[in-house]
């Protein structure tokens, strides 16, 4: 018990300590703060800080010109030069744009923007979503609404309950409900994606470099395979947890802080919107898909012979992964295909799918559990196999297929 | 005895890489395990360390399995280097010594005084990976002995050592077997085995060829070995009855009889002609009986 947490603390601390990991870590956490500043960085680049000016000619006699509000980066000002004098206006470049507002026969409101260059497409989307809501409130106002029943139709938004009549079959969730889980479970894969994909080369590195260079067998000959192994999984593991942690915690903290907390709001609401049952299951999922591919990489690590050889030994690993996240990524848009269905109970992929099925769909949570169980049992039975040949991997230094050598491993073990 | 092989044998597949290798090692005592590359010591070696488990025969201490006996006890220097390049020399120590349960405080005196023994001192922060070679094999040596095991295994210990940097590994060897360490290693420099160990284990092919004293090896011979320093002919000396072979290097005669006994009738022959300046009569080197017993039929 001592020397699993000597080399334990060991695997742990010189991987924290090791300058790759602080500066990944650093990348990533300015990437995150990229992403919370995006409107204040992107100011700092869009072309013109000042707004642009538009002069509305308004030529309704039922002032719509009152229906465009200025804001940051539109300034709406009504003018009663004529259309020929403001054009000459926008040609000395005195106003950006002119606005003519008019009625057709049929009383609907027209607008025609005359410009000396082409819009920007943001400003041309801004006007034209301008031109809509003032539009939409025109043709209110026509119709001699109160303002209260104006704002009802604007502001209206329907929500479709669902109740299933089946017995025991749980309530539908609602569609805000699987919208935020799709999203949250996106994160859930792209977040297993990145740390497998990274945590799996630093275990099976880690674990090839100490067998090229003998020192495994100084270790498992003062130690036991068992210790070795197990050491190196959960060091490994609770370097991931460390970053995993500091990622999520310095981004939170940074939705706190940065845009006025506007992003904490966000982030509040979303996970307001999860079950608890949705949080469990994804945790858990996302703790034992890092414990499975790392105990994968701790055995390839063990049965290459050199560190430069580990590269080619986890591909087969990441291609997996790589069709775990495809997978669902599809699911993305219909997370209730027969792919996704399948692909949620294979071990290596569940953990990025299962979430995703259980937030965005109305199905069971017993299916989940199935998937975890077996996911378990994946972890235990790989575990129990691999220290069959554990001790003896570490004196195969023969080329051939993984499967050759596991062979070889389990002779020597004996 | 302390550690004992009986009929040790070790088949991978089937290549047979140890053969029925049997061997006593009392302690206090140093034992050497020489053969030829690919003779078999390494795999014995980590049959000891139950890194291998034998395909049959059984290794002892003390009347009982070595599986018995406390991993904490067991020193070992593998063949190749085995330590973490990128790890100060000290933190390196401390590692390996705590591997061995012993304690920080009591570890931090001993790397310093052995760092000191070693002439390491000034390097003890610096990255293993940049120490010369010679210098990484004696952070290996202490890394294996740091913990004053019962029973030492060394693989090669000698490889890369310089002369005074050897004579500083045999002192170190020499006292730990003194406070009654079991010293087992290899080594294809017969001249370090000769002078080091009581007992040897001669192996080629896995199959052991001698076991026991190196002066009852010598003796399987005899004093065969004859030098000679005066006004001789090399052809005067080669018709002497006995003589096998005769050498000239420098100014001496090597002689090589065909038995001990011959010895005296040469030298009275060669005493008629009056004074000798030089005249001895020695048992083989370990480094020719090695290359006789591996050379020839294994007997
Ligand atoms: N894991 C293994 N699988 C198959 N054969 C092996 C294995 N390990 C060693 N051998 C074979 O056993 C024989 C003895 O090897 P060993 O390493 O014990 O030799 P050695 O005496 O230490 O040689 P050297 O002086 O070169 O270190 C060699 O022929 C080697 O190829
Ligand atoms: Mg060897």
């Amino acid at each position: 018990m001592n020397k699993f947490i000597l080399l334990f603390s060991q695997s742990y601390t010189n991987k924290l300590k090791a300058k790759s990991f602080l500066i990944t870590t650093l990348i990533m956490l300015a990437g995150i703060a990229c992403f919370f500043m995006w409107p204040t960085i992107s100011s700092w680049f869009s072309s013109d800080d000042k707004p642009m000016t538009v002069a509305v000619s308004d030529q309704t006699n039922a002032q719509a010109a009152t229906y465009f509000h200025s804001s940051k980066q539109i300034k709406f000002t009504p003018t009663t030069r004529s259309v020929h004098q403001e054009e000459q206006r926008i040609v000395k470049g005195k106003t950006d744009a002119l606005l003519v507002l008019s009625l057709d026969q049929k009383g609907a409101l027209q607008a025609e923007l005359k410009t000396k260059n082409p819009l920007q497409l943001t400003d041309q989307q801004m006007l034209e979503e301008q031109t809509r809501a003032a539009n939409q409130l025109f043709t209110i106002q026509q119709l001699n609404l109160s303002a209260e029943q104006a704002q009802k139709i604007m502001n209206q938004k329907i929500e479709l309950h669902q109740k299933v009549l089946t017995k025991n079959a749980e309530n539908g969730k609602t569609s805000g409900q699987k919208s935020t889980a799709t999203l949250v479970s996106y994160a859930v894969a792209f977040i297993i994606y990145l740390f497998v994909l990274s945590y799996l080369s630093i275990i099976s590195s880690e674990i090839a470099a100490e067998k090229d260079s003998r020192i495994m067998e100084i270790i498992i000959s003062s130690t036991s395979p068992v210790t070795h192994l197990l050491s190196r999984v959960f060091g490994t593991l609770a370097l991931a947890m460390t970053q995993f942690i500091v990622l999520i915690g310095g981004a939170l903290l940074m939705a706190r802080a940065f845009q006025d907390g506007k992003y904490w709001d966000m982030v509040s609401t979303l996970l307001s919107e999860l079950t608890l049952g949705y949080t469990v299951f994804a945790i858990l999922f996302f703790f034992l898909a890092c414990l499975l591919y790392t105990l994968v990489g701790a055995v390839l690590g063990s049965l290459v012979n050199k560190v430069q050889d580990v590269g080619q030994a986890v591909m087969p690993v990441t291609m997996l992964l790589m069709v775990g996240f495809f997978i669902a990524i599809s699911g993305m848009s219909n997370p209730d295909t027969m792919l996704i269905k399948i692909f949620s109970y294979v071990p290596f992929t569940a953990s990025m799918i299962m979430p995703m099925r259980i937030g965005a769909t109305d199905m069971a949570l017993w299916q989940a559990f199935v998937s975890l169980v077996f996911l378990v049992l994946t972890i235990i039975g790989l575990f129990l196999f691999s220290l069959r040949f554990y001790r003896g991997s570490v004196l195969t230094y023969s080329n051939g297929s993984i499967i050759k050598k596991i062979k070889q491993a389990i002779l020597l073990s004996k | 005895m302390t550690l004992s092989a009986e009929h040790l044998t070790k088949r991978f597949q089937n290549f047979l890489a140890v053969d029925h290798l049997s061997f006593k090692v009392e302690e206090g005592e140093i034992f050497g395990l020489i053969g030829q590359n690919g003779a078999g010591k390494t795999t014995t070696f980590r049959m000891i360390l139950s890194l291998l488990a034998p395909t049959s025969g059984k290794i002892n201490w003390r009347d009982h399995s070595i599986r018995g006996l406390e991993r904490d006890q067991i020193g070992y220097l593998p063949e190749e280097r085995g330590l973490y390049p990128k790890m100060p020399v000290e933190d390196q120590l401390m590692f390996f010594g705590q591997l061995r349960s012993w304690p920080k405080k009591v570890l931090k005196k001993e790397i310093s005084e052995w760092l000191e023994r070693f002439d390491l001192i000034e390097k003890r922060k610096v990255l293993t990976e940049t120490l010369s070679k010679g210098n990484q094999q004696k952070v290996q040596l202490i890394a294996s002995l740091i913990h004053k095991p019962r029973l030492l295994i060394l693989d090669e210990p000698f490889s890369g050592l310089d002369p005074v940097n050897a004579g500083l590994l045999k002192d170190a060897v020499v006292s730990l077997k003194k406070e009654g360490t079991v010293i087992i290693f290899s080594s294809h420099r017969m001249d370090h085995v000769e002078e080091l160990c009581d007992h040897i284990c001669l192996l080629k092919k896995g199959k052991s060829l001698f076991s026991g004293a190196i002066l009852d090896l010598k003796k399987q011979y005899g004093k065969i070995n004859l030098t000679i320093r005066g006004p001789y002919d090399k052809t005067e000396l080669a018709a002497l009855p006995g003589v096998q072979s005769v050498t000239k290097e420098k100014e001496m005669y090597r002689l090589r009889l065909h038995h001990e006994h011959d010895a005296r009738p040469i030298f009275q022959t060669l005493a008629k002609n009056g004074f000798i300046e030089r005249f001895s009569l020695d048992y083989l080197s370990l480094e020719e009986l090695f290359t006789r017993k591996v050379a020839g039929k294994g007997e």
